[in-house]
């Protein structure tokens, strides 16, 4: 009788026992939560949702109002400058929010527990942000118009060389820069159980003043593009951007089995 | 020149009226071409690209065939295990290189430039990381 066929067989078993631990291995999720802690994190992540979704809501109104303030050759000041500060308010909201959750889970889970879930959270990560439109800094009225939109305005060379200038700058592309550094920064923070707060609170303020930095750049941008263009030519250019880029429908997340109302 | 349009098969049959050596050509031509088309058609006793396909024809690949062909308990079960590890380093390899992707922070550069933003990555640049944390949670 042939011996070697059941030391195959037994080498086959193990084989398949080292790839299903090597796979099982890599999704395992963190263990040894009690009921308790289940129930509060299950109640943060509610909250998480709920908040978000809210803030999300208001920023998405506040964004599309500022938009419609754009299309307007005569620059309502008011109403621009109480929508960029509704949009920085909301900014902060979701930063803030974010960091308030961040010491809730660290008094619900203990060290290793907390260690297991931001390993998770690496694994998931992605490598982008979810539920955002793409480009995520290319609105309408933040891309540098192209040579269809520049003809639709009959805009002279000197027009057009102003105005793409205008669009690049180096001011906008160091800021978003610096938000994501500071951002990376963060998260990398927030992956760790003993979180140094001060540092948090640090990076929270700094990518807060990018974030207000980037809608007074882009406001500046609004008022310069009317020096440079007749207002013919900007309700030309608007109508061109605006027959292109219809108005945004609000985002809204698939709802999920967890979700509740 | 039967071939030839209206005007042109004119001006070639007033040249042919005048010209004597380009006359007897066509003459010459055209018994030729009948003599051509008496000729029977010759087909080859054997397609050669027809061989060539046949030998160059890549072999489908069954698992079953492939674990067929062996004959032993033993070469079977060599084979087995090999598929077993090919197929969990694949599983592996592409957990790794789809999910497994640290959230560093860096986002992609976006190609697209048709896209309307209503809420910008900048209004949220946590946001995919909130999110993620919040699937975490409720996987646990």
């Amino acid at each position: 009788m042939n011996t070697a066929a059941p030391k195959k067989i037994k080498l086959l078993i193990l084989l398949g026992c080292l790839v299903f631990s090597v796979a099982t291995g890599a999704t395992a999720e963190p263990g040894n939560i009690t009921p308790t802690q289940r129930e509060k994190l299950k109640s943060v992540a509610f909250n998480m949702r709920q908040k978000t979704q809210r803030i999300r809501d208001e920023l998405i109104k506040a964004r599309i109002e500022l938009l419609r303030a754009y299309q307007s050759w005569d620059l309502d000041e008011r109403k621009v400058k109480d929508t960029i500060s509704r949009i920085s308010k909301a900014q902060l909201a979701l930063l803030n929010l974010h960091l308030e959750n961040q010491f809730e889970l660290r008094c619900i889970l203990s060290a290793s527990q907390f260690d297991e879930l931001a390993r998770q959270v690496v694994r998931q990560g992605g490598r982008g942000p979810r539920g955002f439109h793409h480009p995520h800094e290319e609105g309408p009225w933040d891309m540098p118009p192209d040579r269809m939109v520049l003809e639709a305005a009959g805009v002279s060379a000197e027009q057009a060389r102003k105005i793409l200038r205008l669009y690049d700058s180096p001011r906008k592309r160091e800021l978003i820069e610096r938000l994501r550094r500071y951002t990376g920064q963060l998260i990398s923070l927030y992956s760790k159980f003993d979180l140094d707060r001060a540092t948090a609170r640090s990076l929270v303020e700094k990518i807060h003043d990018c974030q207000l930095e980037l809608l007074n750049l882009s406001r500046e941008r609004q008022e310069a593009l009317r020096s440079i263009l007749t207002r013919d030519q900007f309700e030309k250019m608007r109508d061109e951007i605006a027959r292109r880029f219809p108005m945004p429908k609000p985002w809204r997340r698939p709802p999920r089995p967890g979700d509740r109302g | 020149m039967g071939r030839a349009s209206g005007p042109e098969a004119r001006v070639i049959r007033d040249h042919l009226k005048t010209c004597k050596k380009c006359e007897a050509l066509l003459r010459e031509e055209m018994a030729f071409a009948a003599r051509l088309s008496a000729v029977p058609m010759v087909e080859p006793a054997n397609d050669v690209w027809a061989l060539v396909r046949a030998k160059t024809k890549p072999r489908r690949l069954s698992i079953s065939a492939w674990l067929g062909r062996t004959r032993s308990v033993d070469a079977l079960a060599k084979r087995l295990a090999a598929a077993v590890a090919v197929i969990g380093v694949a599983a592996v390899t592409l957990y790794s290189v789809t999910l497994n992707q640290p959230d560093t922070g860096q986002e992609p550069v976006a190609t697209s430039g048709n896209s309307v933003v209503s809420v910008k990555w900048s209004d949220d640049p946590l946001g995919g990381h909130r999110e993620v944390l919040v699937e975490c949670i409720d996987k646990m």
